[in-house]
């Protein structure tokens, strides 16, 4: 007896120091694991709780097949969701405030933007993301203006709708600090106003670089065209009006340059500024019935939620002219959804 | 729910005004504005609380309420006419401004009298908080306004904007803002050029009467003759702000114009509110 007592006290003292020598579990066993407190299939004795290994540690090890020491199974019949978790970093708006970035919305992510200005504009620019390489939108402008003659005062033509592709690479993802680019064209549907017939395009290559977590530049190149055309009905027999187009007058009254600029001094707003670029139709001008302004904006973008942001600021139609007059205060509104993104991967 | 410091805006010029006049020349502005914004993002960061108001009581000033911050004017004269003005501050960096007033004034005969013009107006400031690029600098703020509807006049077409750059700094029992305004205005198809004038306002802020502060100031606003085109007058601005609550401040001022003998000067009472979420 004695004897036996001896191996009994040899076994507990064996096993325990076995028992101390294991690592600590990674999670408390969930209720109703049978693997969790009664042992793995193999029979093994499960590990226990230790001084130092208090309830609740949130440690957690991989398991000895990723290089961990404990292979804790799952539970196979656990209920699986059938939402995948989708990946929500911050978006990078496709947007300064007037003129484009080079960067793209995620995929599957909605955009929809929606202005007011002092001008008597309301706009809305509304996107998706297309496989993390293309952008797909439909917007109302109210960049394109009109004058009869050279000493009227340049009115707007709104709604001008556009539609928009872009498609472009990430930001540093063919290199370490390559820029985000981005090829983007613009088209307006047809748009009769005032007797006359207009459209505008624009293609435009445009790279973004962030510079430090708070600074980001833009740049970019745009080739614009634009036609007028009069819809004055005339005699039988005679040719109708002829249209003028703005790649009629040379490449040169084609391209320009833009570009803008982003400092984020606060975590949840941010200072832009932008020169761009808009179309001017001027029907009864002799030379010049299509031009293309400059325009400057600058204002802030605040984060209220993370999928919501207003924007408000300046934007001056006709920098060039140092009008104060037509100097427009604008408040917008953008909301981003990862909703379809959602939608998308819970059908994988 | 907070308290605001003081507020009004506006100026004006009389009519055949010269002296002082500094007309832009081409490009200046675009320049201007430029070099200002650097200058702000250069400096732009959170600061300890400034004090709030967007107006002394003409002139305006560089404080700027805090993120989601709203403030709101409502304010009428001994002539009955109102003004409403609601500023929500974006991010911390900037306001946004919108309201109605009747400061600027227009006429149709140079022999009559201006009176009042019932405009919308809308503001956008931003700037920098004091003593955020290094101790005891001003707060800065760069703002432009514009006018976007006009009711209750014969004039045709009047319009009105400015773009002013503005520095405040609190010294205690003594507030003191100074700034440059360009401004320019059209009526009846006239329009005059973008001219410079000097912004200047003071606050005190008696010991013994914490809750009460003396200010007067001096602005610039356009005068709209339909005959002889807008014009700038200036308009000088004494008054008392009563905090008689956290939320709650109203003000008594008296206001005088260029164009105007003293017994025409206006009278008016404001109130303010603010409200943070």
């Amino acid at each position: 007896m004695k004897q036996m007592n001896g191996v009994i006290l040899a076994t507990v003292l064996g096993t325990t120091a076995i028992a101390r020598a294991q690592p600590a579990p990674a999670d408390p066993s969930p209720p109703g694991n049978s693997t969790g407190s009664a042992g793995d299939s193999a029979g093994n004795p499960a590990p226990t709780g230790s001084p130092a290994q208090p309830a609740g540690s949130t440690a957690s090890d991989p398991g000895p097949l990723l290089g961990g020491q404990t292979d804790a199974p799952a539970d196979p019949y656990a209920p699986k969701s059938h939402r995948r978790e989708v990946d929500r970093k911050p978006i990078n708006f496709p947007e300064v405030l007037t003129t484009p970035t080079g960067w793209l919305l995620p995929a599957g992510v909605l955009y929809s933007n929606n202005a007011l200005d002092t001008g008597g504009g309301v706009t809305s620019d509304n996107r998706v993301g297309l496989g993390d390489v293309a952008e797909f939108g439909i917007a109302t402008t109210d960049q394109v203006r009109e004058r009869t003659t050279s000493q009227d005062k340049p009115e707007q033509i709104q709604p001008y709708v556009t539609a928009s592709f872009r498609l472009g690479i990430d930001e540093n993802r063919l290199f370490p600090g390559e820029p985000g680019v981005t090829l983007g064209f613009r088209k307006s549907f047809e748009r009769n106003h005032h007797g006359q017939k207009t459209r505008i395009a624009e293609l435009t290559l445009v790279a973004s670089k962030h510079l430090g977590d708070r600074v980001a530049l833009h740049a970019g190149g745009a080739l614009w065209d634009a036609s007028l055309q009069s819809n004055a009905t005339v005699p039988g027999g005679q040719d109708p009006p002829q249209e003028i187009t703005l790649h009629g007058h040379g490449l040169k009254n084609q391209v320009r340059v833009f570009g803008g600029f982003e400092a984020r001094p606060l975590a949840k707003s941010e200072i832009l500024i932008d020169l761009g670029w808009a179309p001017e139709f001027c029907y009864q001008c002799d030379t010049d019935k299509i031009r293309l302004r400059p325009e400057l904006s600058w204002g802030v973008r605040y984060e209220v939620a993370s999928f919501l942001h207003i924007e408000s600021g300046v934007r001056v139609p006709d920098i060039g002219n140092s009008n104060l007059l037509d100097a427009q205060i604008f408040g917008q509104v953008t909301f981003t959804s990862f909703a379809l993104k959602s939608a998308v991967e819970s059908l994988k | 729910m907070r308290a605001v410091s003081d507020p009004t805006r506006e100026g004006t010029r009389p009519a055949g005004n010269a002296a002082g006049v500094l007309p832009l020349r081409e490009g200046a502005l675009p320049v201007a504005a430029i070099a200002a914004f650097v200058a702000m993002i250069a400096v732009a960061r959170l600061a300890a609380a400034d004090p709030t108001g967007s107006r002394v009581l003409t002139a305006p000033t560089a404080w700027l309420p805090r993120a989601g911050e709203a403030d709101a004017m409502l304010g009428i004269d001994h002539r009955s006419e109102g003004a409403a003005v609601v500023g929500y501050g974006l991010g911390g960096l900037a306001e946004i401004e919108l309201g109605s007033e009747t400061d600027i004034r227009a006429g149709t005969d140079e022999t009559e009298r201006p009176s009042p013009l019932v405009l919308g107006r809308a503001g956008f400031r931003l700037g920098a908080r004091q003593d955020t690029g290094f101790t005891g600098m001003p707060a800065i703020v760069f703002g432009v306004r514009t006018t976007f509807a006009a009711h209750g006049h014969e004039i045709h077409q009047p319009r009105a904007s400015d773009a002013y750059l503005v520095a405040s700094r609190d010294l205690g029992v003594v507030r003191l803002h100074a700034g440059v305004d360009a401004l320019s205005a059209s009526a009846s198809g006239r329009r005059s050029a973008a001219q410079l004038r000097p912004l200047a306002g003071v606050e005190l802020h008696p010991p013994m009467y914490p809750r009460s502060t003396l200010f007067g100031d001096i602005a610039w606003q356009p005068r709209l003759d339909a005959q002889a085109g807008p014009q700038l007058e200036w308009l000088l601005g004494i008054g008392v702000r009563y905090q008689a609550l956290s939320w709650a401040a109203v003000e008594l001022a008296v206001r005088a114009r260029q164009a105007e003998d003293l017994g025409a000067s206006t009278v008016m009472i404001r109130l303010h509110t603010a409200l943070a979420h």
